[in-house]
């Protein structure tokens, strides 16, 4: 469960977050809609534990994010375009960041990368990868912690039509697995077929919405 | 016409241009840095002198030398790295063909690097004219001293004012030279780190290049600001430095051209396929190779943080640096050891008795310091940029993630301090070096074979490189500029030798330890000469084991500090866009 109650959060003058207050259930899929620059990516750093607010309080299963712990326990984080070392291999970047939370094999990691399409890629330098792959790669390392918790903000963004149809089957996957899933995307269709509950956001404001209009 | 003039504006309306004014207005005042009065009552300290006076000693014992390189590249020199990882090159060339567009960024960007040091230039002689004495009358003097001097007529009063014209217009034709030199190594490799470092050692390289095979007149840093016994006449001044501004056009054109130009593109990419078809093996076998049981653990993170801090990338710079300057040092004598030549190369500067400050030396040590430079801005900029929005939360706490990334530069430092000393012991074997220790006179005034000078020696450089090493990753983490962070390391160090090359023996032992002036240690420099009363005179003032001391303590302190400092800054509040 992901309570937010009454965050605020200012940068200089500018208020991005406005009296937020929101509650995720677990288990689901939840979709937060917006304009460029309306506080969806903020709103979901502040989840993460990145960005801390300037009042108000976020809870993620009990724990209160910033106080009790600095991030959630056990996350899964695509946010905006997640830096890799570009001199290395795909595997070689997923086996650095495994190391420092969790203990995969290297067959294991084969197979997330695999999973996400990447498997015959898996050894070529990440320099060498298109925008799709790396954010293929992003999802990679996002999933690999089989985390309870994952915020994805415009994960299809470069992804081919297939990729994205695997990527929208991976998610299910993980809900049926009990895996609560934040998304954000500007795509209504991802969030009609994906998504269980959606709020949107205007200008640092959220509200619920009660079905998405479809184009 | 309008792109050059958007260009100009971008140039001369950014954070550079303001650092580049900083810094010229800085080289102009250098000389009056020691002399606490010219702060505490301007008004007496300026008016001591007339106008003509305090601009001469200012410009001839300006900071220019080290100044104008960086001051010209600040504000645009950098336009293709920006262009290029933001992707804007893509849209900027949809919309114009490629002369243009190269064109009239490579215009811009020197002419803004020029603007930068003129804007600098005109607000002290500002400030001089509002605070400087009334004009000399003593016309003898005056006139004696432009008989002598090859500017001539020009130092009369009266013509003063050509004598301030073509001397700004110098160091504006400098700036040119070095913007277009940026502009050459961003096409190179557009990465910031890697230009702000090889302008800075290109302009100390160049400068000891033509200084040995065409004579020191001749030297760009001498025909921007001529020293006493080097003087070269108006006109072939300006025609040097006009040759100067066509060479470093023609590099930045070749080097536009590898970049751009079809040919070496498509000889490149057959190139790195080949070299990807031979590694791509080698690499999936290698792995992370990081036992299971210490994943997930902190020294886990640790051993991550070593690996992406330690690349080939980061290293390579500290092999080659060395070399280069242990081979433009002048020939090596027939019998030699390993220790001699590390010697050479890592001791700093030799003790002279100097009126002026040894700028180039000074800018020599400060090269040979560039490799460890570059490595801590490109680990940084990475892990502090787009690599933090996956790591960050993979860490308990954000003071573990940031004391980790402190480990990880301090050790980074002992590896490329490491690797520079390797890399002239491999040189010193291959040319025949007898043997690694250095031969010295021992206390009863026998020769005798020592090491432990060459321990000293690697202590005290390795120290030194720490501390300049944390002061830049303390102010890369507070202000997330590279640029501030490369200022941090170069700045202190360069400024301390400059103000202190010039103090008397008992002033410079009042310096607990003054940076680069190994040589003049009482480890390197035995005391030969007998003071007046007989008692003996140490060269150098500098005691290797207080200085030890003093190194450690400071290391160990800013290394404290700069673990904390993360709790100033949110860091996940940054713009992280890879």
């Amino acid at each position: 469960m992901i309570e937010i109650s009454r965050v605020n959060k200012f940068y200089g003058k500018q208020q991005v977050l406005k009296d937020v207050s929101v509650s995720f259930r677990p288990g689901l899929i939840h979709g937060l809609v917006g304009r460029n620059g309306s506080g969806k990516t903020q709103l979901f750093k502040v989840i993460c534990g990145f960005v801390l607010p300037d009042s108000g309080e976020v809870r993620v299963e009990g724990r209160r994010i910033g106080r009790e712990r600095r991030f959630p326990q056990s996350m899964g984080l695509l946010i905006e375009s997640p830096g890799f070392l570009p001199g290395y291999s795909g595997l070689f970047n997923l086996q650095m960041l495994a190391a420092m939370n969790t203990r995969l094999s290297k067959s294991e990691l084969l197979a997330i990368l695999g999973q996400v399409g990447l498997g015959e890629a898996a050894h070529r330098k990440v320099g060498k990868y298109s925008l799709g792959m790396r954010q293929r790669l992003g999802l990679a390392q996002a999933l690999m912690r089989r985390p309870r918790l994952l915020i994805l903000d415009e994960p299809f963004n470069g992804l081919d039509k297939r990729g994205v149809e695997e990527v929208r089957g991976m998610l299910r996957g993980l809900k049926a697995d009990g895996v609560t899933i934040l998304l954000a995307s500007h795509n209504p269709e991802d969030i009609r077929l994906l998504c269980d509950s959606v709020h949107e956001m205007d200008a640092g404001l959220i509200s619920p919405m009660a079905a998405l209009k479809m184009p | 016409m309008r792109n050059f003039l958007r260009q100009l504006q971008r140039g001369v309306s950014n954070g550079g241009f303001l650092a580049a004014v900083a810094l010229t207005l800085y080289s102009w005042w250098f000389v009056n840095s020691n002399a606490s009065l010219s702060l505490s009552d301007p008004r007496a300290y300026f008016g001591s002198g007339d106008f003509s006076y305090h601009f001469r000693v200012s410009l001839e014992l300006g900071f220019f030398h080290t100044a104008i390189p960086l001051a010209a590249m600040l504000p645009l020199g950098f336009w293709l790295c920006e262009e290029i990882s933001t992707r804007y090159i893509d849209l900027a060339l949809g919309r114009q063909n490629l002369r243009g567009y190269l064109s009239g960024r490579m215009a811009a960007a020197a002419l803004s690097g020029a603007l930068a040091v003129l804007a600098g230039s005109l607000i002290y002689i500002l400030w001089l004219l509002l605070l400087s004495g009334p004009a000399s009358t003593d016309e003898a003097l005056t006139r004696m001293l432009a008989e002598h001097s090859v500017h001539g007529w020009r130092l009369l009063p009266g013509y003063f004012h050509v004598y301030v014209t073509e001397s700004v217009a110098r160091l504006l034709l400098s700036a040119m030279v070095w913007a277009l030199v940026a502009c050459g190594f961003s096409a190179l490799w557009p990465n910031k780190a890697f230009v702000f470092v090889a302008v800075f050692a290109a302009s100390v390289l160049l400068d000891a290049l033509v200084g040995a095979l065409f004579g020191q007149e001749n030297r760009l840093s001498n025909l921007q600001v001529q020293s006493r016994g080097l003087e070269v006449p108006l006109n072939l001044a300006f025609l040097r430095q006009t040759l100067y501004l066509l060479g470093a056009l023609l590099f930045s054109a070749f080097a536009l051209f590898l970049r751009f130009g079809k040919g070496p593109k498509r000889a490149w990419q057959r190139a790195r396929h080949w070299a990807a078809g031979r590694l791509a093996g080698g690499r999936a076998r290698l792995g992370l190779m990081l036992p299971r049981a210490v994943c997930a653990t902190g020294l886990g993170r640790l051993m991550v943080d070593l690996r992406a801090f330690l690349s080939v990338k980061t290293l390579l710079p500290a092999a080659i640096v060395p070399l280069i300057l242990l081979f433009s040092g002048g020939a090596v004598p027939l019998r030699f050891s390993v220790g001699d030549l590390w010697l050479r190369v890592f001791s700093g500067l030799p003790w002279v008795e100097a009126t002026w400050a040894d700028v180039q030396g000074t800018a020599l040590w400060a090269v040979l310091f560039s490799p460890v430079l570059l490595g801590n801005a490109l680990n940084l900029s990475r892990e502090l940029g787009g690599r933090c929005l996956s790591t960050l939360h993979r860490h308990p706490s954000v003071l573990a993630w940031w004391r980790g990334k402190c480990l990880a530069t301090a050790a980074y430092s002992l590896a490329a301090v490491g690797v520079m000393f390797l890399s002239v012991l491999v040189a010193g074997l291959v040319m025949g070096a007898r043997g690694v220790a250095v031969y010295r006179q021992g206390a009863e005034g026998f020769v005798s074979a020592n090491t432990s000078v060459l321990w000293a020696l690697f202590y005290v450089f390795l120290f030194q490189a720490l501390v300049l090493s944390l002061m830049q990753t303390a102010v890369h983490l507070l202000t997330g500029s590279m640029q501030a962070g490369a200022l941090a390391f170069l700045l202190p160090m360069m400024v301390c030798l400059l103000l202190y090359a010039d103090f008397d023996r008992p002033r410079n032992g009042e310096v607990l330890f003054n940076w680069g002036m190994l040589a003049r240690s009482e480890l390197f420099s035995p005391a030969l000469e007998l003071t007046g009363e007989g008692e003996p005179l140490p060269l150098a003032a500098v005691p290797v084991q207080k200085a030890l001391w003093g190194l450690f303590a400071w290391a160990a302190g800013l290394f404290l500090a700069c673990t904390q400092l993360v709790r100033l800054v949110r860091v996940g509040e940054r713009d992280l866009r890879a």
